[in-house]
């Protein structure tokens, strides 16, 4: 970061500059570009004095309250600049937007802070980094500053955070920060760092302080929850069984014994868990759930983590879905929180972490809450699990959905899901072409490549379409071989390109990464090329049409594979599970792989790395997370009021 | 009817208006509103005028009850009463009072209403001249051709004169004050926000899972 960059990121002092930053800052509510031209042209040099003071002038051209907002984001942004500036002159390499999140956070007192004890960066920069630059400002080697920092690095680690968990064992957290310290922890450094905020200590185990925080709220939200009736009150037996008959008369299967308590639960609890596995009618119960709440005037609103998840669950349920970060945003810019008669519906809660599930509890106001999701598949990529915890948890108000005996059980994916959950394989035939079920076929990992050539024409030519099968891989390395693989066939084939985009060529399957609310654009969502021009590519993405410039580029990938988590909500008719041995292929990565499948499952690699994943316990299990018991305390701590 | 039963009317009148508490809309600059009170007693206009003026005990009642009801200050000055009467007088005939060159004669204006040169220097007088001479589109006087800077300023232009200077100094006074409170609410409202916006960017630390406060430092 130089100081240019400083200049035009942070806040200018060019008159020019900062009116063209505050017209284009969302912040400065109220000036835009007319406005903050006729304030350049009023005050010249002086706009920035002018602003922070209040003065009659400023309020003359824009308006009291714009000039009160102004003089506040002004005075904030000021801080963040000298703080941006300060980093730069250290040269450190901190994401900017980390370090404009931290300096608006602590202000000036916060920024004084870290210039004097440099450590308190660990907030958004490595330990190696840091460690450095406050050695080289004279904190010493033997500084209780530098213990209590070791153990904030170890905290947000590998060994902790960055690998899922929430916490870590004291001892554990101690052995990790010598390694970095190079010398033993002083004895007084687990307390030090807790009472310098560095750390929190529950349950005699350390939790970074915002995951704790996070964990703690989310614990007394949910403990209020489940012992609470809907706001909108409790719908009558009478109507409810009126309703819900309604909905039965127009299937054409009856609702199981559970799929009916679920739906009538979802009456009488403000919060309710649905967990369903593969093929045990969850998208049944929610229409049912969706139907009977609308008869009683309530109104469901259904969100899910990624774009496609949300369109299958608008497909299936017939109701608008949008993504969480929609419902987040669109919340935010409301400023208003969910009414009484609004029943939020997370679909596909298993995919949320801790921070996603924060922020829906945080916005949540009257509304009931139903957690629907499949505890067997993949933990979150975000750091810690609630939904897990839910669906295990002896009190919290839920129902847990049979598997149902029905047509797709031809396919025997269902089956194969429920072996595969509780650590059982059964043998599977070789793959022979387009059919329902599920197969698998040996290929060295050199091999690859091609026998997925060989494969996806056999699909082809016993009438698959191309849409309609999905590569799903667990690890980046056969991702990425994958990808570059077909990249190049289909370059050869004389696919055109956007030069400046030349990842990609027309046809070639991509996916966004990035949730851009305003553009209505979710990470996840996933199309294809339709074309490519000299400086924008035309992109389908989950039934929309996009003219994506150049600066779209690095959000675009491609697709032939994809992660089992970028697969996570959606499904596709066939799908191909490349399986070789790794640490990260575990039970639960190779059902969520399988259930995304609705018709065909073909696995190809290595058997025995199919057959020890399946049999090894699932890496859900292996989070380490406070959840379980912040969730107790504050039962214990509801009762005791 | 006895001329005694007019003045026993005019008391029970009286009577009635203090139970009900209405005795100060029939005061009308510091006198008996005549207009209003015989339209509330019920008499015929003109026939009740004609009683005020020349029953003996009407006359009495009508002078206690001034006498207790009307203060000094709402009684405007004999020098205004004279002014008013011969302006009606000329409001009667479609006439104006005198003007020369355009302006107010004041000098006739004193002549007719029997006013010394002292009483036309009463505020009283001159502001009821500026208001007479603004709806009538003359001018208040004459002015002189030479240095008009000189000139002192007409009624109407000494606005301050139109509000007794102590009160304009107490209005500006607290307006001062408002001022000075105004310019500190903001700063405190400015403050807020800024409290509100670090809570907001507090909670995006919070996301991020680490340490998101200094410590005891802040």
């Amino acid at each position: 970061m130089n100081h240019l960059e400083a200049e035009i990121k942070g806040m200018p002092t060019r008159t020019d500059l900062l009116v063209s930053y505050i017209a284009r800052e969302r912040a400065f509510k109220g000036i835009g570009d007319v406005r903050a031209a006729a304030l350049g042209k009023r005050f010249g040099t002086n706009l920035r004095e002018a602003i922070l003071s209040i003065d009659e002038d400023v309020i003359h051209i824009v308006g009291e309250v714009p000039a009160i907002t102004a003089a506040t984001v002004m005075s904030i942004r000021e801080a963040e600049t000298v703080f941006l500036k300060w980093l730069d002159d250290l040269q450190v390499n901190v994401s900017e937007a980390k370090a404009i999140r931290l300096s608006r956070a602590w202000g000036t007192k916060g920024i004084r802070s870290i210039q004097q004890n440099a450590y308190l960066l660990l907030a958004i920069a490595d330990w190696k980094v840091i460690d450095d630059i406050a050695l080289a400002s004279g904190i010493e080697d033997g500084d209780m500053r530098r213990d209590v920092a070791a153990l904030e690095a170890v905290l947000m680690s590998k060994a902790c955070l960055a690998r899922g968990s929430t916490r870590l064992p004291i001892q554990k957290a101690k052995n990790q920060a010598e390694m970095l310290l190079k010398r033993p922890v002083s004895p007084d450094a687990i307390n030090a760092a807790v009472m310098s905020k560095a750390a929190v200590r529950a349950f005699d185990k350390m939790q970074p302080p915002g995951a704790a925080y996070m964990e703690a709220e989310c614990a007394l939200l949910l403990a209020k929850l489940e012992t609470a009736a809907p706001v909108a009150g409790i719908t009558s037996p009478d109507r409810l069984h009126s309703s819900l008959a309604l909905y039965e008369a127009n299937k054409p299967f009856p609702l199981t014994q559970m799929q009916r308590e679920a739906i009538q639960k979802s009456h009488s609890h403000r919060l309710m868990v649905l967990a369903g596995y593969a093929g045990s009618g969850k998208t049944t119960v929610l229409r049912g759930v969706c139907e009977t709440l609308e008869a009683t005037g309530r109104k469901p609103l259904i969100v899910t983590l990624s774009g496609r998840a949300a369109k299958r669950a608008s497909e299936t349920t017939g109701r608008r879905a949008i993504t969480i970060a929609r419902f987040l945003h669109d919340e935010e810019k409301s400023s208003s929180l969910l009414s009484r008669k609004t029943a939020l519906i997370v679909d596909e809660a298993s995919m949320l972490g801790l921070l996603e599930m924060w922020r829906i509890l945080r916005r949540l106001g009257d509304a009931s809450l139903l957690l629907c999701g499949d505890p067997a598949q993949l933990p979150p990529i975000n750091p810690g699990i609630v939904f897990h915890g839910l669906a295990a948890d002896k009190n919290v108000p839920k129902v847990i959905l049979d598997r149902v005996h029905r047509q797709d059980e031809a396919t025997g994916i269902p089956a194969l899901a429920e072996g595969v959950r509780s650590g059982h394989l059964r043998k599977l035939p070789e793959f022979v072409g387009t059919a329902p079920g599920t197969s698998f076929t040996e290929c060295s990992i050199e091999g690859l490549p091609e026998t997925l050539l060989k494969l996806g024409r056999t699909l082809a030519n016993t009438g698959t379409a191309r849409n309609d099968v999905q590569i799903i891989a667990p690890t980046n390395r056969e991702i990425d071989a994958i990808n570059r693989y077909f990249h190049q066939l289909c370059l050869k084939n004389g696919a055109s390109q956007c030069l400046s985009m030349d990842h990609l060529a027309e046809g070639e399957p991509v996916l966004w990464s990035r949730n851009v609310p305003e553009r209505n654009l979710t990470n996840g969502s996933m199309g294809r090329i339709l074309s490519a021009n000299d400086d924008s590519l035309l992109v389908e993405l989950d039934g929309e049409q996009y003219l994506m410039p150049p600066e779209d580029g690095p959000s675009l990938n491609l697709a032939y594979a994809i992660s089992v988590h970028k697969a996570q909500g959606s499904q596709w008719k066939r799908v191909i599970v490349p399986i070789f041995p790794s640490q990260i292929l575990d039970r639960s990565l190779i059902y969520t792989a399988l259930t995304r499948a609705q018709e065909q499952v073909v696995f190809i690699g290595s058997r025995d790395a199919l057959e020890n994943a399946v049999a090894g316990p699932s890496s859900a299990g292996t989070r380490d997370t406070g959840f379980a018991d912040w969730f107790d305390l504050a039962r214990r701590k509801i009762c005791e009021f | 009817m006895s001329e005694d039963s007019f003045e026993q009317q005019f008391r029970r009148w009286d009577a009635d208006i203090q139970n009900e508490g209405r005795t100060n809309e029939f005061v009308r600059a510091g006198r008996l509103y005549v207009a209003a009170f015989l339209k509330d007693i019920g008499w015929p206009h003109a026939a009740g005028r004609q009683r005020l003026k020349e029953n003996h005990g009407l006359l009495k009642a009508r002078a206690e009850w001034e006498a207790k009801h009307c203060t000094s200050q709402d009684r405007p000055s004999a020098a205004l009463d004279r002014l008013n009467k011969l302006i009606s007088e000329h409001d009667f005939s479609k006439t104006l009072l005198p003007t020369k060159y355009g302006a107010l004669w004041h000098a006739q204006i004193a002549e007719q209403a029997g006013l010394t040169a002292k009483q036309m220097e009463r505020k009283d007088v001159r502001a009821l001249l500026s208001s007479y001479a603004a709806l009538n589109c003359v001018e208040f006087s004459r002015r002189g051709s030479v240095a008009p800077e000189e000139d002192i300023p007409t009624q109407l232009e000494i606005s301050d004169e139109l509000v007794p200077k102590k009160r304009l100094r107490e209005v500006q006074t607290q307006l001062a004050k408002a001022e000075r409170k105004l310019a500190e609410l903001r700063a405190e409202n400015a403050s807020l926000r800024a409290q509100s916006i670090r809570r907001d960017e507090i909670s995006d630390l919070i996301a991020l899972g680490g340490r998101y406060s200094t410590g005891p430092q802040n």
